[in-house]
């Protein structure tokens, strides 16, 4: 009887940790078990070139039936087998947890004992290629183990290479089920190099493995990515990154991904998954694609779920990049329908990409659409308009700029135009210039003749009307293409201001003072020192506007007051910006004092059905 | 109706990956919020828009829409939790605030120390490693580096916690401190220390990297300092929070001889170099960095050469838009005056010579 030994770790401990902190789920014991046996097949044929070798499952099929995994690899000798878990968690927590595994002997012990995540006892038989005994290794997950050497009639009947004997617990039954495994090995295990097969009751073995699709001709590579994204992908590309070993294809999808969504990065090593969207694996522009690559020069972590953030990773996604990059610009020279196609469908994703690749940039920006006042346009069409184009650089700006701006004004309001605009001015695609309301306020001519001082007047006793809005500045303009009586125009260090006011509780019934009102100060302070004028906000009076004009005229100060301030609101409301309090009161002041002025009564609560008759 | 509009261009805001979009999205919902007197709605989006600005290094957005949600969290706790539902911890983020403002010279020193306390008290124990960084980060800038290495020693020691951001990083703030205050020793351990068990997060390898450049090459290991100087240019991004990195790796480039390498550092540095109104320490030392790397290639005799950034308007602060195009030559004294000032202003307040020293040493090519 052999005595039982000690491993140096709280294997309880150690198995909780892999299963909440390696792993993402209990299922991966069956990859670990399956890398394991395929390293071992791949040890023997270095030593023997030639041997195919072959990794052979049989799924537990019945209650108490334990799932059996063998191999023909290099096997283990017995002081190799009292090795494999003796040294887990001599070492610092990172090698378990973030290092990749580095010998052969810790990758296999590791691996075995994931397989605790379902079992309480694991066997081990296995003869080494190397001639010793052949051994049985038997685990168990109260911490304890044993090696014995088999006598010689038992030892005759044990193959050199392993079996891994793994009884389940019950609470752990459908993990190690005939269903689970064949299609977790499935999964997991489609590409390995080495053969893996499946015991089938009535045909004897089925082969898991086969050789990837999407490394093989362009028709079988379409119809693996029309199975990856369930529709037909928009082009594929090729991937080839010799220097890390890495080889794939790239699908651009036929649809934009939603918001938010990682589109699938699958990648295998050496034929075994490792995830379906494997971070960092692509430039972080390239959402309109789906990759996915085989390699064999890239590391995976510990938990062979992810991949190690190094040299060869970054010299992986630097490679995609170009590749990626290289297929727009032949796209954009040679297939003009695709590119349109694809610009319909993933213009932001190109934007962001033209802003960092200016080559690129030349190449596509003509093929880029931006909102106009006049309907979606390529740049290509602005440019064919031959002078130079405006553009607004907020929604904001271009809501209120629209009304002021003869001729067609591009919203360059949502992501990337606004650089994309600049870049195409700077790269002569076509001549932009930003507008902003405020200057073209100043463009517009103040009444004149016998209507200046009028419109001086009116300004004047507006703005002692809104002294108390924080500096807005009342003015009066010709403007004959405007249909709104008011304009209300805010630069963006104002819009902030106004935000930093309210951030001290301006505006809110707020029952204690803001306690980081002195920082908001400070912030103030520091927003003013960096800039060279004031910001301002600007009510805009249309002089155009019989309104307005009326305003003139008013000498009754309580209607002028209160017209002023709808005046205001109109123009916030018409500005698309936000009512304050007062504002909405305003409103509805002047409503019901129109109301009463109309039907000569105080207020609502005397109105009486036969008023409205 | 304006509520239920609010709510959802919330949600949109969560599905929304780009951050400028995702900003869009999120005003458009507050203005709404507050349109429809809804406080609960406008915390909501404010407490999303705080890391949105964060990551935008949108410094003054952030604490403002922070200050905003921080009165809101006190003064009615239970209708405006620390944490929604796909929103940070309002103590995390006021932390991150509170970084800013340590290292910024727009608030008195006395008024930071105040609010480190009460953010502290708020914490009530939860959060000692990140309190520390904090005392470490407003003590490097008062030029107080003792007490700044007295504390990152002992956020190191301290376990990390739910505000920390990442212990890691805490090693390159290690690393940051010992670098200016010329302790190449400390430095290298930091650095060593940092490269043993690096971070993946966006910047901070390269931030790290760049710091033992100069450490690791005054103590002969060129073949470090050439691996670290490959694999910061390779992972660093010209965004707001580099300038400085890009900066450091300008002035290895020129110190090392690759003058085109250099000069390509210095062009994706100027346009973040300015940055946030109140990330002045950041400014500071980006400028410093370019000061020195401007100097540098103009005593090469690369003065005559055009920095093609110059017209962008974010470099306007420092280089006017009026007078293109600007030189290497002309550059690098507006460059030099600029980082002298900040480093002046600093050392006032915090009545040392720290900044200005640090400033001198880069510039003779000493740190």
């Amino acid at each position: 009887m052999t005595a039982p030994e000690r491993f140096q770790v709280d294997l309880a401990g150690v198995v909780d940790l892999l299963g909440r902190s390696l792993y993402s789920s209990p299922r991966v014991y069956l990859r670990e078990l399956i890398q394991n046996a395929a390293d071992a097949v791949a040890a023997r044929a270095e030593i023997e070139p030639g041997h195919e070798g072959a990794v052979s499952i049989t799924p537990a099929r019945h209650d108490g039936d334990a799932l059996v995994i063998t191999d023909d690899g290099v096997g283990l000798t017995a002081s190799e087998a009292r090795e494999l878990l003796a040294t887990v968690g001599r070492s610092s927590k990172k090698d378990l947890l973030d290092l990749p595994r580095t010998d052969r002997l810790g990758r296999f012990g590791v691996g075995l004992l994931s397989a605790f995540m379902v079992a309480d006892q694991i066997e081990v038989v296995s003869r080494s290629i190397t001639g010793a005994p052949p051994c049985v290794w038997t685990g168990r997950s109260d911490g304890t183990f044993t090696v014995t050497e088999l006598e010689a009639a038992e030892a005759d009947a044990v193959p050199v290479g392993s079996t891994v004997t793994v009884r389940p617990r019950p609470d752990a039954r459908m993990l190690v089920d005939d269903l689970f495994v064949r299609h977790a090995a499935a999964r997991f295990a489609a590409h390995l190099k080495v053969t893996v097969r499946i015991a089938e009751p009535s045909v004897g073995w089925a082969q898991v493995t086969s050789a990837a699709p999407f490394l093989a001709n362009p028709v079988d590579r379409e119809l693996y990515g029309e199975s990856l994204l369930g529709a037909a992908p928009l082009a594929t590309i090729a991937l080839a990154v010799p220097e890390t070993g890495t080889f794939g294809t790239a699908y651009v999808l036929p649809t934009p991904p939603p918001p938010g969504a990682a589109p699938p990065a699958r990648v295998y090593l050496g034929g075994m998954l490792v995830g379906d969207r494997v971070e960092r694996l692509l430039p972080e522009w390239s959402f309109f694609v789906a990759v996915v690559v085989d390699s064999t020069g890239l590391t995976p972590t510990a938990s062979r779920e992810a991949l190690v953030d190094d040299d060869a990773l970054t010299a992986t996604r630097e490679a995609i990049d170009r590749s990626l990059r290289s297929w727009i610009r032949v796209t954009a020279d040679e297939n003009p329908g695709l590119l349109r196609m694809f610009v319909a469908v993933h213009g932001m994703a190109l934007k962001q990409l033209c802003l960092v690749d200016v080559p690129l940039a030349h190449v596509v920006l003509p093929h880029l659409v931006v909102p106009t006042t006049e309907g979606e346009r390529t740049l290509a069409d602005l440019a064919s308009l031959g002078q130079t184009v405006h553009y607004a650089p907020t929604v904001d700006e271009f809501r209120q700029a629209a009304g002021l701006t003869p001729g067609l004004l591009v919203n360059a309001g949502h992501a990337y135009d606004e650089a994309i605009l600049r870049l195409a001015g700077r790269l002569g695609i076509v001549p932009t210039e930003e507008v902003d309301v405020a200057t073209l306020i100043d463009t517009l001519a103040p009444p004149s003749g016998e209507d200046a001082a009028l419109a001086r007047e009116v300004a004047r006793r507006a703005s002692d009307v809104l002294a108390d809005r924080g500096g807005l500045q009342v003015e009066v303009r010709s403007i004959p293409q405007l249909e709104v009586p008011a304009l209300y125009v805010q630069d963006a260090e104002a819009l902030r201001a106004a935000d930093r006011r309210r951030a001290r509780g301006e505006g809110y019934a707020w029952s204690m003072p803001n306690p980081w009102t002195e920082v908001l100060d400070a912030v103030e302070r520091a927003e003013a020192a960096d800039r060279s004028d004031a910001p301002v906000a600007r009510l805009c009076l249309n002089w155009n506007d019989t309104t307005v004009r009326a305003l003139a005229r008013l000498s009754d100060e309580a209607v002028f007051v209160r017209v002023v301030q709808v005046l205001l609101v109109t123009a916030l409301l018409a500005g698309h910006h936000p009512l304050e309090g007062r504002d909405r009161r305003a409103l509805g002041d002047a409503l019901q004092e129109l109301i009463a002025l109309q039907v000569g009564l105080e207020g609502f609560g005397e109105l009486r059905p036969e008023d409205f008759a | 109706m304006t509520v239920a509009r609010a709510l959802e261009l919330i949600e949109r805001a969560d599905r929304t990956w780009e951050l400028r979009a995702q900003a869009m999205l999120l005003d458009e919902s507050i203005a709404l919020a507050r349109e429809a007197n809804d406080a609960g709605v406008e915390y909501a989006a404010r407490l999303r828009a705080v890391p949105n600005a964060a990551m935008r290094f949108e410094v003054s957005e952030a604490v403002t829409h922070l200050a905003w949600c921080v009165a809101r969290h006190d003064d009615d706790p239970a209708s405006h939790p620390r944490r929604l539902d796909r929103t940070e911890d309002v103590l995390y983020l006021e932390d991150w605030a509170l970084r800013q403002l340590a290292l910024s010279d727009a608030l008195a020193p006395a008024r930071v120390t105040e609010l480190i306390d009460a953010h502290e008290r708020r914490l009530a124990g939860t959060g000692p490693h990140a309190v520390s960084v904090l005392r470490a980060l407003h003590a490097w800038a008062l030029g107080d580096a003792d007490a700044a290495a007295a504390h990152i020693d002992e956020a190191i020691l301290t376990p990390g916690d739910a505000m920390t951001h990442c212990i890691r990083c805490t090693r390159d703030i290690a690393a940051q401190i010992a670098d200016s205050a010329g302790r190449v020793e400390a430095a290298i351990a930091a650095c060593d220390d940092y490269a043993a068990e690096p971070c993946v997060d966006a910047d901070q390898p390269a931030s790290a990297l760049s710091r033992g450049l100069f450490a690791w090459t005054a103590m002969g290991r060129m073949p470090d300092a050439e691996a670290a100087y490959a694999s910061a240019s390779r992972r660093v991004q010209a965004r707001p929070t580099t300038p400085e990195v890009l900066g450091r790796l300008a002035r290895y480039a020129l110190a090392t001889g690759r003058f085109d390498e250099a000069l390509k550092h210095v062009e994706s540095a100027l346009p973040w170099a300015m940055g946030s109104a109140l990330a002045t320490h950041l400014r500071m030392s980006a400028l410093r960095e370019l000061a020195a790397v401007l100097s540098g290639l103009e005593a090469a005799g690369l003065g005559s050469e055009p920095l093609s950034t110059a017209g962008d308007p974010r470099v306007g602060r420092l280089l006017p838009t009026g007078h293109q195009p600007w030189t290497v030559a002309q550059a690098a004294p507006r460059a030099v005056a600029a980082a002298r000032h900040l480093a002046e202003r600093f050392d006032a307040r915090g009545g040392t010579t720290f900044h200005v020293e640090h400033l001198e040493r880069t510039l003779t090519g000493v740190a």
